[in-house]
């Protein structure tokens, strides 16, 4: 951010097209296209990585032409086969509630998306004849004005478990509904844990924008060390803790999936549902699952940033680099966005391994111990933390 | 539940006073995305709400008290509120309603059990309450017109009513003269500077009388326990 701060101070003009709903459109298609694209490489991953971990094949039996490819093409059939498959309907389900359920779950995951900064804004320049500057500025992210960022993020996700409840219940069917009467148990033990672990980060950050958290974290010589990065994980390594065991309950993954609990509830919420409607709940899981990973390379990782190359001297920025080679702003812009993008999606891409990692080693919890585990442990935690990053900014001002 | 017959009465009043509304709106004012905006989710809450009232089954109404919330929160977006409206969100849709829901769902309401004969009394109140909030309402709406005529033309002349009032006569002067300050009044930080600053005491007070009510449903759930039978368990330990 650097770089990009002293760009802006030099020039005289400084425009933004992050005030066009035009822009914001077509970068809300894309977005959501590339994510939508994202989850049939997670089933992939995901099933490949759950038979690395067991010691299995895992699948492997479409070949194309004769060529083995590792299973790769197995999302696609699995796409095909919930297109094609009967959309059955209940006979007890409430009509409307229970076709409207896997929609309440996935319009959530997605509008999260809205303020997620992906990578470092393009940025162009014109020079009048006067010698003014006009630059100009367009945001890799959706909607970048907004100041409530992170509590947009929960307050969106929250509504997440409406999709669930209703899913559940509306069924008609006794598994679904316990799995959905778990849901709500579980999202009261672990949702104030959650907005408690990040408490101490928003007071070390004074801010609630992603975009001013990720800038927040640039350069290194944390503590007086040189290499190290000033990412949160480092200042707050408590709240890390804390917020990365709830966000393996806030999209119901393993060791706390007892909304799902295939062992006891068959499938837990969406034991009735078919065809596209379970492929929506599917693919709803597997979406929360990369907002949480990147918000968890935001608030503690960094965000876009590059660890160790990310230097204290702003001359030496990324995008300087590039203009040294006679390059254009634009062009210079353009790929330093580019590899902050391919950075922030490779460190997204380690947590979402790390989703599927836990998923295949831990055994699942209890559905009293996760509450006992919300209530007990993880909400106290929550307030020590807050009290020691109170007590320190107060006396040593981080 | 109330009955049907007794809100058409009301919803026809309030659909009146939304018609005058989009009229003098498309002629007086500039009707752009953000009174377009504003009319919708207006339409949205007050429908949603409506169904509340209305709906059969007490889940569906809950789902509409949920939209209500949304709806309301979008208002309070477009009032550059944000703040209030992601909390709205947050605490009321994301988290009561969720309790609301559980607790629905565990006593498990279905659409006979709630069908019982009420007492007229009970309606002919729910009427007049209704009608008075409605009044309430349209005066304040119309209170509302006053200040925004007012700073239209920044005289007196064309809003005499708005004289009357001299409080609002002032705010409409201010609202003129920092329209950038109204765009910030709503962020974080300004919410919570006022919130710890000037209203520190009542932010206090009411947080110890959350935590008074907090008390007092561990108080009550205890008790309870005391006279289950032992081995059964309870697994919502706090829930509220």
């Amino acid at each position: 951010m650097h770089g990009i701060f002293t760009l802006l101070a030099t020039s005289t003009h400084v425009e933004s097209l992050d005030g066009d709903w035009l822009w914001a459109l077509i970068k809300a298609i894309a977005f959501v296209g590339i994510f939508l694209t994202i989850v049939p490489v997670m089933t992939w991953v995901e099933r490949r990585g759950s038979a690395f971990i067991q010691d299995r094949v895992g699948p492997n039996r479409i070949t194309v032409f004769g060529i083995k490819n590792a299973g790769l093409l197995f999302p696609m059939a699995d796409g095909l086969k919930f297109l094609f498959k009967e959309d059955f309907l209940p006979e007890k389900a409430e009509k409307i509630l229970y076709t409207l359920a896997p929609m309440m779950i996935m319009i959530p995951a997605f509008i999260v998306y809205a303020v997620v900064p992906f990578s470092s804004p393009i940025m162009h320049e014109s020079v009048a004849d006067d010698g003014a500057i006009t630059r100009y500025i367009f945001s890799i992210q959706i909607a970048p004005n907004l100041g409530v960022g992170l509590l947009f993020v929960f307050a969106i996700a929250s509504l997440g478990t409406y999709g669930i409840i209703v899913g559940g219940w509306s069924g008609g069917s006794k598994y679904s509904f316990l799995g959905s009467m778990r849901a709500c148990a579980q999202m009261i033990s672990y949702e104030i844990p959650l907005t408690l672990s990040v408490i101490g980060i928003l007071m070390v950050y004074q801010t609630l924008s992603l975009q001013g958290m990720v800038a927040h974290q640039t350069g290194g010589g944390l503590l007086g060390i040189s290499w190290l990065p000033h990412w949160g994980i480092f200042v707050q390594p408590l709240g890390f803790i804390l917020f990365l065991v709830c966000a393996f309950a806030e999209t119901n993954r393993a060791p706390f999936d007892v909304v799902e609990s295939d062992s006891e509830l068959v499938a837990g919420f969406h034991t009735d549902y078919s065809g596209f409607k379970f492929a929506l709940f599917f693919m709803a899981e597997y979406a929360s699952m990369v907002t949480m990973s990147a918000l968890i390379v935001i608030l503690f990782f960094g965000g876009w940033h590059i660890p160790i190359i990310t230097p204290e001297n702003p001359g030496s920025y990324l995008i300087d680099w590039f203009r040294g080679f006679d390059m254009s702003l634009l062009w210079a812009s353009i790929l330093t966005t580019v590899i902050h993008f391919a950075v922030f999606m490779a460190k997204t891409g380690f947590f979402l391994w790390l989703f599927i990692w836990v998923r295949w080693t831990l055994p699942r919890f209890r559905y009293d111990q996760l509450q006992a585990l919300g209530w007990k442990v993880l909400l106290p935690l929550g307030l020590v933390n807050v009290a020691i990053t109170a007590l320190l900014l107060l006396f040593y001002g981080m | 539940m109330i009955s049907l017959e007794s809100y058409i009465p009301a919803l026809a009043f309030l659909a009146e006073a939304a018609a005058d509304a989009v009229k003098t709106g498309a002629s007086e004012m500039n009707f752009g995305a953000g009174d377009f905006f504003f009319y919708l989710f207006a339409v949205i809450a007050v429908f949603s709400a409506f169904m509340v009232v209305t709906a059969e089954s007490p889940i569906s109404s809950a789902l509409f008290l949920v939209v209500t919330f949304f709806a309301m929160a979008a208002i309070y977006a477009l009032l550059s509120a944000h703040f209030l409206a992601v909390i709205q969100v947050l605490v009321y849709a994301g988290a009561i309603m969720v309790l609301f829901l559980f607790v629905i769902m565990l006593l498990d309401l279905r659409k006979e059990e709630l069908i019982e004969k009420r007492h007229w009394l009970l309606g002919a109140v729910g009427f007049v309450v209704g009608i008075a909030l409605v009044v309430l309402m349209v005066a304040s709406f119309r209170l509302s017109q006053n200040v925004e005529v007012a700073v239209k033309s920044g005289t007196d002349q064309e809003a005499p009513d708005a004289a009357k009032f001299p409080a609002i006569q002032e705010s409409a002067d201010q609202i003129d003269g920092s329209r950038i300050e109204a765009a910030r009044f709503g962020t974080t930080r300004r919410v919570s500077k006022h919130l710890f600053r000037e209203y520190l005491f009542p932010f206090e007070v009411a947080s110890l009388l959350l935590l008074v009510g907090i008390i007092g449903v561990v108080v009550i759930s205890r008790r309870r326990r005391r006279r289950r039978p032992p081995g059964e368990v309870i697994d919502e330990e706090g829930a509220s």
